[in-house]
C-alpha cells in the first residue's frame, strides 16, 4: 500500500509565484499499463516560470509524467491542462507547436546525422531559412556545445550529447521545457556547469521542470520540489523542508 | 572553437565520379552496342526506377517496403487496361501519367491507414508484401474472359494482359513509337530525373525530417513534425515511381503478368537496393543495373540459379557488408585513393580530443556513483 501522503495532494503553489498563472496543470491523471497502475492519481502544477524538481525513487512515475505531458502515451484518466487549453487528447506534434519541449531520458539525437542537422532538424520547423544557422551557433553557444558540428553525434561525448539535446530542445523556443535526467553520464565537473545553464534558462524566463536521481545536481538548482511514489504526489516542498521529511528520508531509503 | 562547416569538405568524391561516370557511360550506350543491348538496357533502368522509389523510402525514410511490386503491379496493369482500350499516340503519355498517378494513390491509401494506424517497421514490410500477395493471388483468378475483362482489356488471369501498346508520343500527324534508341532515351530521362530528385531531396528541409524519423520517430514528433503525414506522403511518392516504372516495364514487354507481384518479384528490388547500399542513390542505381545484367545473363545462359546467387549476395552483403557494397567501395575508394590524390589531409581531430575527455569523465563518474 502506498504510505499516507504527508501534505495534501492538491497543494497550493501560490506560496511560490503569487504573481504568475499556472503554464502546466496535472488534474488527476492516472495511467495504467494493462492491469499495472503506475500512475496511481497525480495533481500538480507549474507556475509561468517556474523551476519545478520532480525527484522519486526508481518506478514512481516520473519518466511516465513526461510521457503524457508530451503526449507520447494518452493518460488513463485525468486532464493535462497547458496555457489555460486543455491538451489531454492533442497529438505530440501538436503540443510541440504549443510550447511543450523535452530532453528524453534515453538519448533522441540523430544518430546518423551530423550535430549541425541534428540541430537543423529540431529548428527549422520554427526559424525562418536565413537565420536558421545563426540561431544554430546561438544555441550551441549558449549550451557549451564545444564538438564538431560536421560530424556524426554518435561520436560526440556523454555530456555534449546531452548539451547538444538540450539545445535541440531549446530550438523551438519553447515555453516549458522538459528535462529528464539531464546529467546521465556526466562527471561532476559536467554536471555543475548542466546546472549554471539550467539556471540560466530559468532566469530567463523558460519554464523548466526537471526529472533527476543526482540529488547533488538537484540541491544545486532546486526551487521547489515533489517528491514522486508509486505514482503519486508524496511530499512538496522547499529542498530544506524535503531533506528535512522523514517520510521523504524513509522511502529513498526503501523502509515503505 | 567549434569547427562549423555544414557540409563534406569537398565535392570530389568516389561517389560523384561515379555519377558522372554512369550518366556519360548510359548517354553513350547506344552509340556502342547493338540495338538488343539497348533494348535490355531500357529494361534495367525501367527497374531502376523501382530501386529509387526503395532508396526514398526505406533507404531516407527507413519504411522496409517488401510490396514495392504491388504499385509496379498496378503501374503496369492501368496502363496497360487504359492503352487497349484507347490506343493512339496522341493519349499515350497521358496513361503514363494516369497509371502512376493510380499507383501513387494506392500507396498514399495504404500509408494512410498503415501509419495513422501505428503499423511501422517489420509490421509494415509484412503488410506492404501481403497487399503485394493479395495482388497476385487476385489476378491469378481472372482467367474467365468473360467475368475479367475492363472494355477491351482482359486481365487474363495467370497468362497475364496483351498486346499492350507501347508508349507513344503525337501532336496531330504527327507520332512516334517509343521503341528501340527512342525508348531507352525516354526511359533515361526518366531514371535522370528521378535520381536527381532523390539526391537533392535528401538535402532539402523535408528530406532531414526523412532521415531523423527513420532513426527516431519520436523524437522527431517533439520537434513539432506530424511524422504519420509525412510517412505517408512519402510512402505515396515511392508508389508513384514504383508505378511509374511499371508502365515502363509494360510499355517494353507489351506484356504483364500476375507474376510480378510475385513473392520472387517482391524481394528482387531489396536485394538490388541493400547490395548497393540503400541510402545512396548513386549506389543503388549501380547495383541495380548491375545485378539485373548478371540475372538477365544467368537466366539467358539457362541457368536455374539466378534467384539463389541473388540471395547469396543478400545474406553476404547483410553479414559483411551491412551499408552495402558498392558504398562500402566508395568509402575504400575515398580514404585510399581520392583523398590522397587531393592531398585531403584528416582535419585536427577535436571529436577525438573530446571523446578522450568524454571518456575520463564517464570513468569519473561511474567512481562518483
Amino acid at each position: 500500500m502506498p504510505p499516507a501522503v504527508t501534505e495534501p495532494a492538491h497543494k497550493d503553489t501560490s506560496r511560490y509565484f503569487a504573481e504568475t498563472g499556472p503554464l502546466l496543470e496535472m488534474k488527476d491523471v492516472t495511467k495504467s499499463f494493462g492491469g499495472l497502475k503506475v500512475i496511481t492519481g497525480i495533481n500538480f502544477s507549474v507556475a509561468k516560470g517556474e523551476l519545478l524538481c520532480l525527484i522519486g525513487p526508481n518506478g514512481a512515475g516520473k519518466s511516465t509524467i513526461f510521457k503524457m505531458i508530451i503526449g507520447e502515451y494518452p493518460p488513463t484518466s485525468g486532464k493535462i491542462i497547458f496555457n489555460n487549453r486543455e491538451i489531454t487528447k492533442l497529438p505530440m506534434h501538436r503540443r510541440a507547436e504549443a510550447g511543450i519541449s523535452i530532453k528524453m531520458q534515453i538519448p533522441g539525437i540523430f544518430a546518423e546525422m551530423t550535430a549541425y542537422d541534428n540541430m537543423r532538424v529540431a529548428l527549422q520547423y520554427r526559424v525562418p531559412r536565413d537565420q536558421l544557422k545563426d540561431e544554430i551557433e546561438r544555441l550551441l553557444d549558449k549550451v557549451g556545445f564545444t564538438g564538431d558540428t560536421s560530424r556524426e553525434v554518435k561520436n560526440l561525448s556523454h555530456g555534449e550529447i546531452q548539451w547538444l539535446e538540450i539545445a535541440m530542445a531549446l530550438g523551438s523556443r519553447p515555453s516549458l521545457l522538459l528535462l529528464d535526467e539531464p546529467t546521465a553520464g556526466m562527471g561532476p565537473n559536467e554536471t555543475e556547469k548542466t546546472a549554471e545553464l539550467v539556471l540560466a534558462l530559468n532566469a530567463e524566463g523558460v519554464t523548466t521542470v526537471v526529472v533527476e536521481h543526482d540529488m547533488a545536481f538537484i540541491r544545486q538548482i532546486a526551487k521547489r520540489v515533489i517528491v514522486l511514489h508509486y505514482g503519486t504526489v508524496f511530499a512538496e516542498g522547499t529542498m530544506e523542508e524535503i531533506e528535512a521529511n522523514e517520510d521523504v528520508v524513509r522511502i529513498y531509503l526503501g523502509e515503505l | 572553437m567549434r569547427a562549423f562547416d555544414t557540409r563534406k569538405a569537398t565535392a570530389v568524391s568516389t561517389e560523384n565520379i561515379s555519377t558522372v561516370v554512369l550518366f556519360t557511360v548510359l548517354l553513350a550506350y547506344p552509340l556502342a552496342f547493338g540495338s538488343f543491348a539497348v533494348l535490355n538496357l531500357s529494361y534495367f533502368l525501367s527497374f531502376t526506377i523501382m530501386s529509387l522509389s526503395l532508396t526514398l523510402i526505406w533507404g531516407y525514410a527507413g519504411i522496409f517496403s517488401m510490396g514495392q511490386p504491388a504499385f509496379f503491379g498496378i503501374g503496369a496493369y492501368v496502363y496497360g487496361i487504359l492503352a487497349i482500350n484507347y490506343p493512339g499516340a496522341s493519349v499515350s503519355l497521358l496513361w503514363l501519367l494516369v497509371a502512376t498517378v493510380v499507383a501513387g494513390i494506392a500507396a498514399l491509401a495504404l500509408g494512410y491507414f498503415m501509419f495513422y494506424g501505428g503499423v511501422n517497421d517489420v509490421f509494415a514490410s509484412l503488410t506492404t508484401w501481403a497487399v503485394a500477395l493479395v495482388g497476385l493471388t487476385f489476378l491469378n483468378q481472372t482467367a474467365n474472359e468473360a467475368r475479367w475483362h475492363v472494355g477491351d482489356a482482359l486481365l487474363g488471369g495467370f497468362n497475364g494482359m496483351r498486346p499492350i501498346p507501347s508508349l507513344s508520343v503525337g501532336f496531330g500527324d504527327w507520332s512516334v513509337v517509343l521503341f528501340g534508341t527512342n525508348f531507352y532515351y525516354f526511359v533515361l530521362g526518366l531514371f535522370l530525373a528521378t535520381f536527381v530528385a532523390i539526391r537533392i531531396v535528401r538535402r532539402t528541409r523535408w528530406g532531414y525530417v526523412l532521415v531523423a524519423l527513420q532513426d527516431n520517430r519520436e523524437r522527431t514528433k517533439t520537434f513539432g513534425y506530424h511524422v504519420c503525414r509525412r510517412q505517408m506522403i512519402v510512402f505515396g511518392i515511392g508508389g508513384a515511381l514504383a508505378g511509374l516504372s511499371g508502365v515502363l516495364y509494360a510499355s517494353w514487354s507489351n506484356f504483364v503478368a500476375p507474376d510480378v507481384m510475385s513473392i520472387t518479384a517482391c524481394t528482387l528490388p531489396i536485394v538490388l537496393v541493400a547490395a548497393g547500399g540503400r541510402k545512396n542513390v548513386t549506389a543503388t542505381s549501380i547495383s541495380s543495373i548491375l545485378l539485373m545484367y548478371l540475372m538477365f545473363k544467368l537466366s539467358a545462359s539457362g541457368t536455374e540459379w539466378a534467384f539463389v546467387i541473388l540471395g547469396l549476395v543478400l545474406v553476404l552483403v547483410v553479414l559483411f557488408v551491412p551499408n552495402g557494397i558498392i558504398v562500402a567501395l566508395f568509402d575504400a575508394l575515398d580514404a585510399h585513393v581520392v583523398k590522397p590524390l587531393l592531398g585531403v589531409r584528416r582535419r585536427p581531430s577535436q571529436v577525438s580530443e573530446t571523446a578522450v575527455e568524454g571518456t575520463k569523465e564517464v570513468a569519473d563518474a561511474s567512481r562518483g556513483h
